[in-house]
């Protein structure tokens, strides 16, 4: 997937409440490639446009298994706080 | 298309375009909200390529686009930057300016070598009571013998005047005798020539002077002068050298004209030197003062059995730098840092709270880049970078006020202060270190608060994209700042307001006589020409007669200059000396005339009449009398302490307040009279006339030269005049008090609109609604302004019990107010919030003013 398809797919998934400011995820793509998480290559796009695509690594796919793990952890913990005070 | 980020970004927007006139916009439109949707391209291809740089330099380059970015914000809304910058230039170049006066006077070392070295020795009574005979000639050679060890120089001077001539006119010369080498071991620069040597203190040498740089000026500034004479009253002098200027010797007493040398026999000029100077001891390196006064104290004890005159006196070592003020200026002089102090934390809250307000658009996108990775020290260092430029941006403008406002602050200092500093007050480089070390400060505090405050933002407030700028904490974050803002100010104005107060008090005080109608020389005589009291006292009878004469003149009267005796209880007889004895009491002897020409108000009893001079009659003041005795005090008697004169009460004045308005060097007046054929060698002659004063110093002055002219007047104005310069301090310090207070005022003011205006704005929503359902327009005002208000009225509550704390301090700086004079913490606290209403009421008007169907559709 290219930038804009990887934006697309983004505002589908959380109906578009992530990205107030579309370029911001460029500077994160960025940094995730420079990582090794993920892989880039320059192509052409069914509009015939000049265009960047990225793919994710082998590594990309361990690191977003422990980063969801603690996420899933963080929410966890948060929301038994959240939970918690709403109980008392 | 050779750089791949800028390739990527275009594409994204031409995606985006697309998608957008498929959605039916028009190409151009569709691609200017494609571009606004992406963001501030300019950041984000700069964080898209920042860390593909060589690893060495990628630090610094960084920071270097983070100030790059900066800039451009500013650039981007000149309108917020001119506001910020002016904030903050306003509290930099406030505090600047005081620091440079508060430095001149107070911080900045001595100008001598070694100056953290220098003591004085101070002779000091073991009784509270007694004279202090000062160092007297005798004892210093037996000091200088003893503490060798202690001491590696030293430098004994003293003040005195004299009168240079030509024969045709005479100039009065301010002259310090000081021992030789003084200026090598003080690092005191020459411009010419030389300093004193020992040889011109031995006996049978030349007398030799040293000219100060502005009398050199004064004489054409010719180099050539140096191997000239010139003629002073005491005789002919030979120039040696010429001082380069720019450092004051001794700290305290305004320019030298000229040092002559103290001889070794302790005289100069011809005769002894009086001793109303100072004995300074530098003491060797790695001695400290509280070692010095231990030996000090035994080689005092030693002294004092070989010399009885020692008995009953200790010798003090202090640091010469600690007279460099009196406590009533260093009180003042930290009530005013205090002041800016509260000035530059007032500006600096209101820059906060703009970049607050400015900042919370910004908060969802900081969000977002820590829950995607973003480092968050990456992101602590760009907002400090950017609160950085802001606060350099800030110290260039404070500058420009700084260089202004202390040339002002330097043009209405009263002499009487800079008097005793050894620096003039001019912008120099510790003042320019000062403004830039401020200008770090609040760049910090502007970076590093709103930084705090995003990254302890919960992040899934900002990602779920809640407006995070009017999240609770943040609006509890940008009210506590303001009711502090409102508070530090009010504190300042309810301070400024006692100050005034005090200040009016002091000049409607009726200063007791009819100074409107009186001019006032003073005039020394030449010890050398007029060598006892009947002389002196035949030529101010010759002075008074060429005076009266004259058409403009009413009378003429005089007064030897007033003096103090301290140390002495007041007595009544028969009864015990009363509590709450004055420090000193100012005396004065008179002319038997003097209460009549200068318009006392006699309560009770009679004026000096001429047969009483040489009685024991004395005028006094009511509040000596009422201190006294408690009914009437005519024909009463009294003395100064045990061993003085019984003194008889002919006649109490109403008022007399010969030291000014202000009585607080010496609350009681005592006067005598004074003997026809005896005159002291300070005398002030007072010319009484029928019309306006001013007219007579012309009088005046032609009368004296007329009798001598080789005799200067000293001062010369009208009694007014006088008047005026005793309150220029009181006058400068009132001045300086409500310029700030005003500063901080309209600071908070417009910390207060800045953030009503923004809750304002943010909440059009919430206020449409409530319009839309039926709250009138004066409702939703009613309800701004109060919210505006309340923050305010705490503020205000705040600030007075600020004054009130501080109260003390203000006490000393007070002239008949109490610190917690209600009249004015109420007036002030009234003036406060009025202000305030005004700065609530435009925002609130403006919420009033939105069209509800429009704001809701908005959003």
């Amino acid at each position: 997937m290219h930038g804009f398809q990887v934006l697309g797919w983004i505002g589908e998934a959380t109906s578009g409440e992530l990205l107030p400011e579309e370029g911001a995820l460029y500077p994160a793509l960025h940094r995730m490639e420079r990582r090794r998480w993920l892989r880039a290559t320059w192509g052409v796009s069914d509009k015939g446009r000049r265009a960047k695509y990225y793919e994710i690594t082998t590594r990309g796919r361990a690191a977003l298994a422990k980063a969801t793990r603690e996420w899933a952890r963080y929410v966890n913990a948060v929301g038994k706080v959240v939970i918690a005070e709403e109980g008392a | 298309m050779t750089d791949p980020a800028e390739e990527e970004i275009r594409h994204h927007i031409l995606e985006r375009a697309d998608a957008l006139v498929q959605q039916g916009w028009s190409r151009a439109d569709a691609l200017r909200e494609a571009t606004r949707r992406f963001g501030d391209v300019e950041r984000i291809h700069h964080e898209m390529t920042r860390t593909r740089r060589p690893r060495m330099t990628a630090p610094l380059r960084s920071v270097g686009s983070d100030v790059r970015y900066a800039l451009r914000t500013v650039r981007g809304s000149p309108g917020f930057a001119v506001a910020l910058v002016a904030t903050l230039a306003l509290g930099i170049g406030a505090s600047s300016s005081i620091f440079a006066v508060i430095d001149a006077l107070l911080l900045r070392p001595l100008p001598y070598r070694g100056a953290d070295r220098l003591v004085e020795f101070n002779h000091a009574p073991l009784q509270t009571s007694g004279y202090t005979p000062g160092n007297t000639a005798t004892r210093i050679p037996a000091w200088r013998e003893v503490a060798t060890d202690l001491v590696d120089g030293w430098v004994v001077w003293s003040l005195d005047r004299s009168v240079r001539t030509d024969g045709q006119s005479a100039e009065e010369l301010r002259i310090v005798a000081v021992t030789p080498g003084a200026d090598r071991l003080l690092g005191i620069p020459l411009l010419h020539g030389r300093g004193f040597m020992p040889d011109d203190a031995g006996p049978g040498s030349e007398e030799v002077a040293i000219l100060g740089r502005g009398f050199y000026e004064r004489l054409g500034s010719d180099p050539g002068i140096v191997g000239r004479t010139i003629r002073l009253e005491s005789g002919p002098v030979t120039v040696v050298g010429v001082l380069r200027g720019g450092v004051r010797f001794p700290t305290w007493g305004g320019e030298t004209d000229l040092w002559i040398p103290i001889r070794d026999d302790f005289t100069s000029a011809g005769r002894p030197v009086p001793f109303a100077g100072g004995f300074w001891a530098r003491l060797r390196p790695g001695v400290s003062i509280l070692q010095a006064q231990e030996r000090v104290d035994v080689l005092a004890a030693a002294l004092q059995e070989r010399e009885p005159l020692d008995d009953g006196w200790a010798v003090q070592l202090v640091p010469v730098g600690a007279y460099r003020m009196s406590a009533d200026r260093r009180q003042a002089m930290w009530t005013l840092s205090a002041t800016v102090a509260a000035i530059f934390l007032i500006a600096c809250v209101n820059g906060i709270n703009l970049l607050l307000v400015r900042s919370s658009a910004r908060g969802r996108e900081l969000g977002v880049r820590i829950a995607v990775g973003g480092s968050r020290l990456r992101i602590v260092r760009q907002l400090w970078i950017e609160g950085l430029v802001w606060g350099l941006l800030a110290g260039v403008a404070a500058l420009g006020l700084t260089v202004l406002a202390t040339r002002a602050v330097a043009a209405i200092v009263p002499w009487i202060v800079l008097w005793s500093s050894p620096y003039a007050i001019e912008l120099e480089a510790r003042t320019l270190v000062f403004t830039f070390s401020a200008s770090l400060a609040v760049g910090t505090m502007l970076g590093l608060v709103p930084a705090l405050h995003v990254l302890g933002e919960r992040g899934l407030a900002a990602i779920a994209g809640r407006p995070s700028d009017d999240a609770p904490d943040r609006r509890r974050l940008r009210t506590t700042l303001v009711t502090a803002q409102v508070a530090l100010s009010m504190t300042l104005l309810a301070a400024a307001g006692l100050f005034a107060r005090s200040f009016a008090r002091l000049v409607h005080e009726d200063p007791g006589f009819e100074y409107d109608r009186i001019a006032l020389a003073r005039i020394g005589l030449s010890p050398i020409r007029y060598q006892d009291g009947i002389a002196r006292a035949d030529f101010f009878r010759r002075l008074e007669e060429t005076l009266a004469s004259h058409a403009r003149v009413a009378a003429v009267t005089r007064a030897d200059s007033r003096g103090f005796r301290s140390g002495a209880a007041l007595e009544p007889e028969g009864g015990p000396a009363p509590a709450n004895q004055p420090y000193r009491v100012p005396v004065s002897s008179v002319a038997a005339n003097y209460l009549d020409v200068m318009g006392f108000q006699l309560l009770a009893g009679r004026a000096f009449e001429p047969a009483d001079a040489n009685s024991d009659a004395v005028v006094i003041d009511r509040d000596l009398a009422t201190f006294l005795w408690a009914g009437s005090a005519v024909g009463r008697r009294f003395r100064l302490g045990e061993d003085g004169e019984w003194m008889t009460v002919v006649g109490v004045v109403r008022d007399l307040r010969l030291m000014g308005r202000d009585q607080r060097e010496g609350p009681y007046q005592i006067l005598y009279p004074a003997a026809p054929d005896q005159a002291g060698t300070w005398v002030d002659v007072a010319v009484r006339t029928t019309g306006d004063p001013a007219g007579l110093l012309g009088v005046i002055r032609e009368a004296v030269h007329a009798l001598d002219p080789e005799q200067p007047i000293w001062r010369l104005s009208t009694a007014a005049e006088a008047l005026a310069e005793e309150e220029a301090e009181p006058r400068f310090v009132v001045t300086l008090m409500s310029l700030l207070a005003a500063i901080a005022v309209a600071l908070a003011a417009v910390g207060l609109y800045g953030v009503m205006a923004f809750s304002v704005a943010r909440r059009g929503r919430e206020l449409a609604v409530r319009m839309a359902l039926g709250a009138d327009a004066r409702n939703v005002r009613g309800m701004v302004v109060g919210e505006g208000m309340l923050v305010a009225t705490m503020g205000v509550a705040l600030g007075l019990a600020g004054a009130l704390a501080a109260s003390r301090t203000l006490e000393q700086l007070l002239y008949h107010v109490q610190p917690h004079d209600p009249a004015t913490l109420a007036m002030a606290a009234s003036l406060f919030l009025v202000i305030a209403a005004a700065a609530t009421v435009l925002p609130a008007r403006r919420a009033t003013r939105v069209n509800p169907a429009e704001t809701l559709r908005r959003d």
